[in-house]
Order: structure tokens, then C-alpha cells, then sequence
């Protein structure tokens, strides 16, 4: 069980989150719904060790070992779509890089710059280079902003596969609906307002 | 046919051929009005006619020891124009990543910026040997010119990418080759096309001040001591030539060097 216990964080006067506190099942895919700003970016990024709470503990995962999708693409403007999966596969599953390019469906399109990709393109290449990640636990946030609904579906079914823990944050009820749970979240500050586990 | 014509006159003719051509004429024109007006030896003295001063280029350009000065010089500011790069390099990522390193050093480089070439080049002549200085001075001018440049790139350098290579646990190594060198290049693109002509001008300088045995500075000095201007403009488009062509080369080696950005 992934623990957030007693989280605290502000900017200035700003409170994001305030003793927020939460258990999340350290399997399966776990999607996190609110409002945009209510602070699920945040709490995802508290996750990934990108932001140091003021006060509060987090237990049940190795930070070390988290792999993040950010909110924005941040593809390297000077960067082929292939170099942005080999830049981040571990030597180990260097095999593996025909299998991500064909998972985002961005074979034909291995040896383009970003600036050469459709919105959705860029959005698959960043999803499938968080996945090319060795970690024990994926956060991905808005991870389908642009993708359309039968890639979202490969996508998902991907990763349910993968047999890791996977926390997203999403405004699509698709995505909602393949997710094993779905917490209901609302703010600022961040409060739960429903967990919602499906068969 | 029409467009390869158009191709042609765009690329070729506008750009090259006509501000040639139409130089050249000014330039012949006002060596006319010398030799219309001033008696003797008007042209020799005040302003010679390109085509003497072509002639005098060829007949330069027939002595081995013409080439062997040139490629002296080249060396040297080559030399200086590498040396200013890597240490203003090397001081723009201490003045970035360091407070105090900015604080002790953005003062020296900036008295570097303001100090006259000639101040360095007689100074520094009594450091160095006479032809080491000419490097020695063209590394002074270059570097300050490639710290701010460079400096402005490493700040500039987008932070949600810094950030990306943190969280995905990039080597330092692939920091810099991922992110840091293709975010720099046009950076170092705009610090090289300053620094060559800077280069060539303080250098050539320093060789007329230093006369090191062989150099076009030394050259364009005893052009002076024989009153032989047609040799003094040939020598000075040589310069002309051989800074634009540097910075030609220089640039495109950058420009290839890790993709387009």
C-alpha cells in the first residue's frame, strides 16, 4: 500500500494540499479525477520526489524507483522519436525499442523530429518513453490528453499488463472506466471526496 | 528555367556579384579622381587602383614565403579563437552554476571588455614571447564575448527539460550531450561569428605591434616602413578574405555538430 500521511505543501499564501492524507493499493491502475488545479499534478509530483512536502511522510514505494509522464510532452526539439526511447532504455531491454514504437504506433515515424508529429504523436512518444523507464511504480499525469479513444484502449490494456502500479490523473471517462479505481479528488486544498474501486 | 535564373540572381548575383561590382566601381572611380588630381605618385601613396592592387596580390602570392606567413597567422589566431572559446566556456559555467564564481569574475571580465587591445598586446608582450602574444591577445578578446553568449545559452536552457533529465535520472554526461550542447549551439553559433572578425582584427593587430618573424601583421608593418600601399591593401583583403572564410567554416562545423535544433 502506497502511504501519504499528514501532506502539507503551499506556495506562499497558496495551500495545495493541507494534512492531506491517503492509501493507494500498490497494484493496478489507480486514476485520479478532479478538477483541473484541485492539485493532482502536485500530488503526483510529490510522488516522483519532485516536490518536498513542508510536512507529512510517504510510505510504500522506493522514490528512486518511480517513472513520471509529465503534464507537458517535453520532447527534445533536436531528438528523433527513436532516440528519445534508446536515451532512456536501460541496456538490458534495448530490445525492447521496436515493441514501444509499435505499442505508439510511431514505427513509420522513428527517424522525425517532434516538430514533425501530430499533438497526439508527441503525447504517445512521451507516454511510451515514461514506460521505456525501469521503475516499480509509473505516475502518469494526463497521460491521454489528445489520443483518441481505440489508442487509449491499446494503451491501457498495455499497461495492465505490466503488472506495476500506475497512477494517473485524468478529465477522460474512458480512461476512468478501464481504471481498476478511481479516486474523486477536489480542491485546494486537495481532498478525497470518492474512492471508487471496479471489477 | 525561369526559376533557375531567379535562383541564380537571388543567390548569386544580388547578394555577391552586385555590391561587388558596385564597390569595385566606387572604388576605382575615387582612385581615378587621386590620380586626376593629386600629381607624382597619387595612387602609389594615397590610393591605388584595384587593378593594382590585384597585381600586387599575385605577385605576392608567387613567393613560398606569402603562403607560409599566412598559414603562421592562421595558426595563431586559430589557436587564440579555440583558447577563447574553451575558457569562456569554462567561465560561463562557473559564473552560472556559482554565486561567489560570478561575483569574483564578472567584474575582471568586464574590465577584460573595456580594457584597449593595444594596453593588453604591450603588456602582454613583456609576458610572453613575441609570437605567442598575438594568440595570447586573441584569446583575451574572444573570451569575454564567448562567456556572455554562452552564459545567456545555460540560463536559457529550458528548465522543464532540466528538470525532465533530473527525474529520468540522465548521467551528467547525457545532460550535456542530450540537453545542455544541442540547447547552446546557436549560442556558440552567434559568440563564433563575433569572435572570428574580433579575432582576426586583435590579432593581426598584435602581430603589427609584436612583429613576430613571419605574420601578416609584421607585413602590414613594413607596408608602412616602404610606403608600398597596393601591399598594404593586399594584405588587408587577405585578412578580409581569410576572417570570412573562418568564420564560413567555423559556423557550419558548429552547425553540423549534433543535429538541427
Amino acid at each position: 500500500m502506497i502511504s501519504c500521511s499528514q501532506l502539507s505543501l503551499s506556495y506562499g499564501e497558496h495551500t495545495i494540499l493541507n494534512q492531506f492524507s491517503i492509501d493507494i493499493p500498490s497494484e493496478g491502475i489507480t486514476a485520479l479525477s478532479g478538477p483541473s488545479g484541485c492539485g493532482k499534478t502536485s500530488l503526483l509530483r510529490i510522488l516522483a520526489g519532485l516536490e518536498q512536502p513542508q510536512t507529512g511522510t510517504i510510505t510504500g514505494f522506493d522514490p528512486q524507483k518511480t517513472a513520471i509522464q509529465f503534464q507537458e510532452n517535453r520532447l527534445f526539439p533536436w531528438r528523433t522519436v527513436e532516440e528519445h526511447l534508446t536515451d532512456v532504455l536501460p541496456p538490458h531491454r534495448a530490445s525492447q525499442l521496436s515493441h514501444l514504437l509499435s505499442l505508439a504506433q510511431l514505427e513509420q515515424a522513428a527517424k522525425q523530429l517532434p516538430k514533425a508529429l501530430s499533438g497526439g504523436m508527441q503525447r504517445r512518444l512521451s507516454f511510451v518513453r515514461t514506460l521505456a523507464l525501469d521503475a516499480s511504480l509509473y505516475l502518469l499525469d494526463e497521460p491521454f490528453t489528445g489520443v483518441d479513444l481505440p489508442r487509449i484502449t491499446i494503451l491501457m490494456d498495455f499497461l495492465k499488463l505490466l503488472q506495476l502500479p500506475v497512477i494517473l490523473s485524468t478529465h477522460e471517462t474512458e480512461v476512468l472506466q478501464l481504471a481498476d479505481r478511481v479516486i474523486v479528488l477536489d480542491g485546494p486544498p486537495l481532498r478525497v471526496i470518492q474512492v471508487i474501486s471496479q471489477p | 528555367m525561369m526559376r533557375s535564373i531567379m535562383a541564380f540572381l537571388k543567390r548569386i548575383v544580388f547578394p555577391v556579384l552586385l555590391p561587388l561590382v558596385f564597390w569595385l566601381g566606387v572604388w576605382q572611380f575615387c582612385a581615378y579622381q587621386v590620380d586626376l588630381w593629386v600629381d607624382g605618385r597619387g595612387n602609389q601613396l594615397l590610393l591605388p587602383y584595384p587593378l593594382t592592387v590585384l597585381e600586387t596580390f599575385v605577385s605576392l602570392s608567387l613567393s613560398p614565403s606569402f603562403w607560409h606567413t599566412i598559414i603562421l597567422s592562421l595558426l595563431r589566431i586559430l589557436m587564440g579563437i579555440l583558447l577563447g572559446c574553451l575558457l569562456g566556456g569554462l567561465c560561463a559555467i562557473f559564473t552560472t552554476t556559482s554565486t561567489i564564481c560570478h561575483c569574483l569574475m564578472s567584474p575582471v571580465i568586464r574590465i577584460m571588455r573595456a580594457t584597449p587591445v593595444a594596453s593588453f598586446i604591450l603588456l602582454l608582450l613583456l609576458w610572453f614571447y613575441r609570437n605567442t602574444v598575438p594568440t595570447v591577445v586573441v584569446a583575451l578578446m574572444v573570451l569575454p564575448i564567448l562567456w556572455e553568449t554562452m552564459a545567456q545559452g545555460i540560463t536559457a536552457v529550458d528548465p522543464q527539460l532540466l528538470e525532465l533529465t533530473r527525474a529520468y535520472h540522465f548521467t551528467p554526461i547525457q545532460t550535456i550531450k542530450i540537453l545542455y550542447l544541442p540547447s547552446l549551439r546557436p549560442y556558440l553559433f552567434s559568440g563564433l561569428a563575433n569572435g572570428v572578425g574580433l579575432g582576426w582584427k586583435s590579432g593581426v593587430a598584435a602581430e603589427v605591434l609584436c612583429l613576430p618573424k613571419l605574420g601578416i601583421g609584421t607585413e602590414i608593418y613594413l607596408t608602412k616602413q616602404n610606403l608600398n600601399i597596393p601591399a598594404l591593401f593586399a594584405w588587408t583583403i587577405m585578412v578580409v578574405a581569410l576572417s570570412f572564410v573562418m568564420e564560413q567554416l567555423l559556423t557550419l562545423w558548429v552547425s553540423k555538430k549534433g543535429g538541427s535544433v
